[in-house]
């Protein structure tokens, strides 16, 4: 009764003292970037600073055209120039958007899959000795030399656009997903089971009220998990392509463009987008499974 | 609680529960392992019977086959009249097992909806229905509250307002304050036989504690282990109303001896 209304109330508190440790290793990090961005175009300063094009070594340094590690100034103006409309198809945020969208709709169509597949792996035997080394086998195909030849085949059968790239992310997701499905809807304490043979409760009842429960928080981990290699998945989709969207085209034109700072910008856009889906999906694991203890 | 007669009227008539000649046994040839053998016990309506024995005596395994959660292969049991299967059909049981099996996702309110659920019954109704349950074992307030917000003592009293759920007529019950501490037990006990005195339920209890078999039993099943079977079925001849002075009766003392005989018995068969 007492530790349950104290871990309510000490909650935040802790969760503040929790934050600092990784605050003060990011906090370093971003002090020791100008030094290590200042360090590592030196030779290039050292030349830019011959031919006479700036003044002083460490103003060189941090304004180079094609630096090894863009300076903080530099970058902040890379990322505002990319964020410059806000909005439209040649933004990093709609482009990072876009890449997100695909990915939760990659995540989604896995999921749904999933729960077919992994509903039938846990209760139908045959099923599992016919399908699994298949299921298994298929998430050996690299993922690089598969995108290429899904986006062709689907594009014959006029599926384009967005979708073909969210199936390359779901086919990742895929996995990770269906294992969790059917390992948690198989992992019952037998004294449930007992419970509800009491009950003369019908395998429906157990299955939706028992075992999909119970199933629930593994599935949501995994999820979590999936994601990040879902993420992966959009961005090799959108880069083995031919696409004008996404965060995988933007990386491909900076490249193309000899843009050092932009591919700086758009792989922490990238970082970034990656961090927001799995806050996004912590945060529907709260709301799906509100009977956790918060830790 | 004086309404409640000394015995119940009719009761040698119909006993509730019949079994005879009933022996169980796992595996075949050389593996055979006999779990019980040679059982007969009858018990009436009202009854509060305690089995108790060593550990392997088969006491759990009678429970779970009077429950038809384990099937027999000798011999025969009649539950309220039917096989134990009909009789789990027609939910003529409530089931308290070792640890409390709450569902976690599930309040406490919520769980003991659960039986009701499955039978169907509209869910205000069965709101209803579980809150009278939960407060009969003493939890009203805790009933929004999840498993892992209550105690021990707390989650196995939600277990029990469970199993009284749809009302039955029997509770089975094994060994459910197992794992609580020597207070909280005591406690438990006390409301335990309140709960049955008011509810006039029929019981069968499955203990390791001999104080708690005596303090809550009309009767105590006494049983040995390899093969597993009765050695004794003590008559708990104590007021039918129990309480903290009880335990105090010379009686009482006499009583817990006598159990302690006979599990020494047991232990030498």
């Amino acid at each position: 009764m007492s530790t349950a209304a104290g871990a309510g109330t000490a909650m935040p508190l802790k969760r503040l003292i929790g934050i600092w440790p990784v605050a003060a290793v990011g906090l370093a990090m971003l002090l020791l970037w100008p030094l290590i961005a200042f360090l590592v175009n030196l030779p290039a300063a050292r030349e830019a600073l011959a031919q006479g094009g700036c003044t002083g070594l460490y103003a060189c340094a941090s304004t180079l055209n094609s630096p090894i590690l863009p300076a903080p100034l530099q970058f902040l103006d890379g990322a505002a120039q990319m964020l410059n409309p806000l909005w439209g198809r040649s933004s990093l945020l709609f482009n990072a958007l876009y890449t997100g969208w695909e990915t939760l709709l990659g995540l989604l169509l896995a999921l749904f899959v999933s729960f077919f597949t992994g509903t039938l792996l846990a209760f139908s035997r045959p099923f599992e000795r016919a399908t699994l080394p298949w299921i298994v086998a298929s998430q050996n195909v690299p993922i690089i030399a598969l995108a290429p030849v899904l986006v062709v085949l689907l594009g014959r059968f006029g599926v384009q656009g967005l979708l073909p790239k969210a199936l390359i992310s779901g086919y990742i997701a895929f996995f990770a997903l269906t294992v969790g499905v059917a390992r948690g809807l198989a992992s019952l304490d037998p004294l449930r089971l007992d419970l509800m043979r009491s009950y003369c409760a019908s395998p429906w009842f157990v299955y939706w009220h028992v075992r999909l429960p119970v199933a629930l928080p593994l599935i949501m981990t995994n999820l979590k998990v999936a994601a990040a290699g879902a993420l992966v998945g959009a961005i090799v989709a959108e880069l083995s392509t031919v696409t004008f969207s996404g965060l995988g085209a933007m990386l491909l034109a900076r490249y193309y463009a000899g843009d050092i700072i932009g591919l700086w910008v758009v792989m922490a856009a990238s970082g970034l987008l990656g961090i927001a889906l799995y806050a996004l999906l912590s945060l529907l694991e709260r709301v799906v499974t509100p009977w956790s203890p918060r830790h | 609680m004086s309404a409640v007669p000394e015995s119940p009227p009719s009761a040698d008539a119909h006993p509730l529960v019949d079994i005879s000649g009933l022996g169980k046994h796992y595996g075949s040839g050389t593996e055979r392992h006999l779990a019980l053998t040679g059982v007969d016990l009858t018990i009436h309506r009202g009854d509060f019977v305690s089995l108790i024995g060593p550990s392997g005596c088969g006491k759990t395994t009678l429970l779970r086959i009077l429950a038809d959660l384990e099937s027999i292969t000798e011999g025969s049991v009649s539950v309220g009249g039917l096989s134990p299967r009909e009789a789990r059909m027609a939910r003529l049981y409530g089931y308290v097992f070792q640890a409390p099996t709450l569902l976690d996702w599930r309040s406490a309110l919520a769980n003991v909806m659960l039986p009701l659920q499955v039978m169907g019954r509209p869910k205000a109704e069965a709101r209803k229905t579980a809150l009278e349950r939960l407060e009969q074992v003493g939890l009203t307030e805790a009933a929004r509250r999840y498993p892992w917000q209550l105690s021990g003592g707390q989650q196995q009293r939600v277990s029990i307002a469970r199993a009284l759920a749809l009302d039955p007529e029997l509770l089975f019950m094994d060994e459910p304050f197992g794992a609580l501490d020597e207070i909280t037990r005591e406690r438990m006990n006390q409301d335990l036989h309140d709960l049955w005195l008011r509810t006039h339920k029929t019981a069968v209890f499955v203990t390791h504690s001999i104080a708690e078999a005596v303090f809550l039993s009309t009767r105590i099943v006494v049983m040995s282990a390899n093969p597993g079977g009765i050695t004794r079925v003590l008559d708990v001849d104590l007021p039918r109303e129990r309480n903290f002075e009880t335990r105090s009766l010379p009686r009482f003392f006499e009583l817990v001896n006598e159990v302690h005989e006979g599990l020494r018995d047991a232990y030498a068969v």
